[in-house]
């Protein structure tokens, strides 16, 4: 199978490969993981006002796995909350022009970041509802 | 049961019949179960399987009907296609289960992506722990891991397994599902940190 060179690129320099503190208030982390192939995706989001000022990922799984993840750290970066939010799967398909088997990684991606915003969303709720009962 | 298009009389398999030779163009969409005369249950008999899918074979393969009709020459290359994926699933203990989903699945509400909690955590951690003992090329450390994921994977296969075989009704409830769908979606976890283990290099496959 061919990969797009946009893939190879993602593959071979992937952008914002790490993690953050997950306890930190200012994170939001989101895992997930493809029961199709067994890949597991972690991604994780820096906020600050509702816009997220830095991401990092950490990816187990094939090259379109990846690059998927790599492309929605950079995308996020810089975009409100809402804005990320509204990332759909089918924008990375078209940038990586991901072949039809390969759709399931950007799903994921997807996915990720919306569980990685839900996430900072439930520790800002639950740390505004101690700091109400302190 | 099923009964053949032609002569009315029950089928075994509902690609073809017995009775009357014809092929059943019903056969197309029916399930694999039904394509050998089963019902869709997972303790399957394998040999007899093996033997049903080779006499079928035998009677729907399309050279024989090189002087038939166009339209039922056709439909003897799809009810041999059918018959191929219907035994290329069931002769395989994982696929076979996976498919009893989807035949249930139209009865009860499955868990596709479901996991049992924690699980994805735990395999991102092995992943990691994985990943540094491929970097470190600590062989005899990745070969004890290897071994401790072969027992689970071992361990998970057996246990969905023998639920399935020890299932009595023909539709299970929706918390039976829910736990084989789990087990089924590990096992892919599981299989992938084994495939890992044993890769020589960090490197993964685009």
């Amino acid at each position: 199978m061919a990969y797009s060179e946009k893939v190879i690129d993602h593959y071979n320099e992937p952008r914002n490969v790490g993690s953050f503190a997950k306890s930190d208030d200012q994170v939001g982390t989101g895992l997930v993981g493809a029961p199709e192939c067994g890949d597991v995706m972690k991604l994780q989001i820096k906020v600050e006002n509702e816009k997220i000022v830095d991401a990092k990922f950490k990816t187990f799984g094939c090259g379109s796995a990846i690059a998927s993840s790599s492309l929605a750290t950079e995308w996020v970066k810089g975009k409100t909350l809402d804005e990320a939010l509204a990332i759909q799967n089918t924008e990375i398909v078209e940038e990586l022009s991901l072949p039809p088997v390969k759709i399931h990684c950007s799903v994921l991606a997807e996915d990720a970041i919306k569980a990685a915003i839900q996430d900072y969303r439930k520790r800002q709720e639950t740390s505004s509802e101690s700091t109400a009962s302190a | 049961m099923p009964f053949c298009s032609h002569c009315q009389k029950p089928l075994q398999s509902t690609l073809w019949c017995g009775a009357c030779q014809q092929l059943q163009s019903s056969g197309l969409q029916t399930d694999y179960f039904s394509v050998f005369g089963l019902p869709p249950r997972y303790d399957v008999d394998l040999k007899s399987l093996e033997r049903s899918y080779h006499e079928l074979a035998a009677e729907l393969h399309p050279d024989f009907f090189a002087t038939a009709t166009v339209a039922e020459r056709r439909l003897s290359e799809g009810l041999s296609a059918r018959l191929n994926q219907a035994w290329q699933t069931l002769q395989n203990s994982t696929a076979r289960a996976q498919y009893l989903m989807g035949v249930w699945k139209s009865k009860t509400p499955t868990h596709e992506r479901d996991l049992p909690t924690g699980f994805l955590q735990e395999m991102f951690a092995l992943q990691e722990e994985l990943e540094e003992l491929l970097e470190a090329k600590d062989q005899q450390a990745l070969a004890t891991k290897h071994a401790d994921f072969l027992q689970r994977l071992n361990d998970l296969q057996h246990n969905y397994q023998q639920q399935l075989i020890e299932l009595k009704e023909n539709t299970p409830d929706t918390t039976f599902c829910k736990q084989i769908q789990q087990q089924l979606n590990a096992e892919r976890y599981l299989l992938r940190l084994l495939e890992r283990c044993s890769s020589t290099s960090s490197e993964t496959d685009l």
